[in-house]
């Protein structure tokens, strides 16, 4: 029993094989020049809070703290005041943040209770401060400093808390640890008994913290799922006992019950009938004929009575003998479907794991070939994360993840290389049709050209011959005599040639000027479009360049993820 | 396209609701890449694992391109951590067709 002064709780004996926090985490935090948790702790204080106030309140609702008894059992009910709770969980953590022996592992503590459920905040606390057992008597110091009235159930309360809490995070220290060196086991780190004991195992655990940190991701997931499942599960394993059977058999047990009672009321009955019966047989009296149907009467009647509640009994009976069937008949259905889906995951699993398996032989297979040990690949981490940084490690880490940009990319190059082929081919094309215009313009300018040279040179000429010739057959002839008119008429005809000559020698002279220029137009039109395509040519074949070096990218990253995807949903 | 779908964790007998598949599908993501870079850098010399990490101001291509050059079993690499994350998530899988 507790009394008033209570004493900080006496620390939890860790389990054998518990390392020390400082075997833990002293060592890879120098070798990876992080930051200690006291940095970052006080750097991020807010965040800190936020991240303790969900813990405390998921953990005052799940009744982790103050509810559970560790050894099973009854449980003690919270009579401590939440707020007050919560305040001597801050002054902890101004503890811890203060603290410059504090200690940080992982990426960061902000991060890592960003990632973990709320529960595991707690072993967090624990993992970055390097007495835990200091961490408990702060807590109690902290729970007394801010309840200086808390009466003797509060404390027992809190100290029952406290020490629940020791175990738990003890426990899961543990289990973690144990955890982690079977992730080792899975991912194909082999290391010699000397290896192990040379280097401190929390190095090589750092080193596939993610692995550790995805397991323990997916687990939550896994568990929520499980939730779901068996939810499912009990439904169905209560399918046998729905509202309706167990109202059959009610009426079946209350129709056996009705005919058990009315069984002794119709043996009362049974009894008086053949003691009737029997004083008639044994009389020789008057009126015996119809004593004797009064008997039958009533035997009769109570025959009826009897197998009335006989055939209730049956007819409830088999009510509940058949919706029962049924509901087995169901049940076992639901239960052979599930075995199917159930050998269906194993099957996939399986498949999954071994496939897991050969990926881990390759892995080993790659470092050995290439000489790298066991020493040597976490010297590698190690010097990669010191040099690089953690965010630059996470940074590279993303640059990887390259798999969409590169076929981004691949495409972007690809539609670019098919634009300038598209576009030198149009520009070819239209080319090769001012061609033919030109061709035809040239042909047309050649004749045009013939013909008013015909013009200019022959017909002109002859016409202007005519009309001189007309001209002075008229001068000389006689305006008196009867030929003059004709002679006028001749030399007018004339004039009249000669004007639509000079008339038909400009329009063709014009048509020319007019597809000469047009000519030189298509020309240059046509000169323009055969540079285009020349340009778009080279610019084609510059992008198929990149393309090339770009698809190398693309097959290189995507290779690998495709055949995992080919994996999963088949090619 | 992502690599982890529903089909894939349906198969496994884990069914989840988008949120849960939309935050698992991004841890997924972010772990296996990181498992990536790490595994790459366990198969590099020193010095080229020091030419890496003098990358690490360059823009994404320059380090595509530099990876590309200098990793010649990238590819393998990337599909063995993706069928180790993928067998990890499949034992958890196990634990609930097993219960």
């Amino acid at each position: 029993m507790a009394n008033q002064n209570l004493p900080p709780p006496a620390p939890v004996q860790p389990p054998e094989k518990k390392p020390t926090v400082n075997e833990r985490y002293l060592d890879h935090d120098s070798i990876l020049g992080r930051k200690s948790g006291a940095e970052i702790v006080h750097e991020s204080s807010d965040a800190i809070k936020k991240a303790y106030e969900t813990y405390l309140t998921e953990a005052l609702n799940n009744g982790a703290i103050l509810n559970l008894n560790p050894q099973g059992g009854n449980t003690t009910p919270a009579t401590i005041d939440a707020t007050k709770l919560k305040d001597a969980y801050w002054r902890v953590c101004q503890e811890i943040a203060s603290d410059p022996n504090a200690k940080k592992s992982g990426d960061g503590i902000i991060s890592d209770m960003q990632d973990l459920p709320a529960s595991s905040y707690a072993s967090l606390v624990v993992a970055n401060y390097p007495h835990p057992e200091s961490f408990l008597t702060m807590m109690h110091e902290a729970f007394t400093a801010s309840n200086p009235n808390a009466d003797v159930t509060q404390k027992q309360d809190f100290a029952k808390g406290l020490d629940h809490m020791a175990q738990l995070l003890y426990s899961s220290r543990y289990q973690d640890y144990e955890q982690q060196r079977h992730d080792m086991d899975l991912l194909g780190v082999e290391a010699s008994q000397e290896e192990h004991e040379a280097h401190n195992h929390e190095v090589i655990i750092d080193m596939l913290g993610q692995n550790y940190k995805v397991r323990r991701g997916v687990h939550e997931f896994a568990m929520k799922a499980r939730d779901k499942r068996s939810s499912a599960w009990t439904s169905l394993r209560n399918k046998g006992s729905s509202p309706k059977k167990a109202y059959l058999e009610a009426r079946m047990k209350s129709a056996e019950e009705k005919l058990r009672w009315k069984q002794s009321e119709l043996a009362a009955k049974q009894r008086s009938i053949d003691q009737s019966q029997k004083k008639l047989d044994s009389s020789n009296g008057w009126f015996s004929g119809l004593r004797q149907s009064r008997i039958d009467a009533r035997q009769d009647k109570l025959d009826r009575k009897n197998q009335k509640y006989q055939d209730k009994v049956d007819i409830r009976t088999d009510a509940y003998k058949t919706h029962v069937a049924k509901m087995d008949g169901r049940k076992q259905e639901a239960l052979d479907k599930a075995q199917v889906h159930r050998e269906r995951y194993l099957s996939h699993i399986n498949n999954y794991k071994e496939q897991q398996e050969v990926a881990i032989a390759n892995r080993a297979l790659r470092c050995e070939l290439k000489g790298v040990g066991f020493k040597e690949r976490q010297e590698r981490l190690a010097a990669f994360h010191a040099h690089a940084g953690p965010e630059e490690v996470k940074r590279l880490a993303r640059v990887s993840h390259i798999e969409d940009s590169a076929k981004r990319k691949a495409d972007r190059l690809r539609n670019r290389h098919q634009s300038s082929i598209d576009s030198a081919i149009g520009h070819d094309t239209r080319a090769t049709q001012l061609d033919g215009q030109i061709s035809a313009n040239v042909a047309t300018i050649s004749q045009l050209r013939g013909k008013i040279d015909q013009m200019q040179q022959s017909l002109v000429p002859k016409a202007e011959q005519r009309l001189d010739a007309a001209t002075i057959a008229l001068a000389d002839s006689d305006p008196t005599q009867h030929d003059y008119a004709a002679l006028e008429t001749r030399r007018e005809s004339a004039a009249r040639f000669v004007a639509q000559l000079q008339i038909r020698t400009h329009d063709a002279e014009n048509a020319l000027r007019k597809l000469q220029s047009r000519t030189s137009k298509l020309t240059t039109e046509r000169d323009q479009l055969r540079r285009r395509a020349g340009q778009e040519r080279t610019a084609a074949a510059d992008t198929y360049n990149k393309l090339v070096d770009a698809d190398r990218t693309e097959r290189t990253y995507t290779g690998g993820t495709q055949r995992a995807i080919h994996k999963i949903q088949g090619p | 396209m992502s690599l982890l779908n529903r089909q894939f964790l349906q198969d496994i007998g884990i069914h989840l609701d988008n949120a849960t598949y939309d935050s698992l599908a991004a841890h997924f993501e972010e772990t296996l890449y990181q498992r990536v870079i790490e595994e790459v850098v366990v198969e590099m010399t020193p010095e080229k694992a020091e030419e890496l990490t003098a990358l690490k101001d360059s823009d994404e291509s320059a380090v595509q391109q530099w990876l590309v050059a200098n990793v010649p079993d990238l590819e393998e690499i990337v599909s063995d951590e993706i069928d180790i994350l993928l067998g990890e998530i499949a034992e958890s899988g196990e634990q609930l067709v097993n219960e």
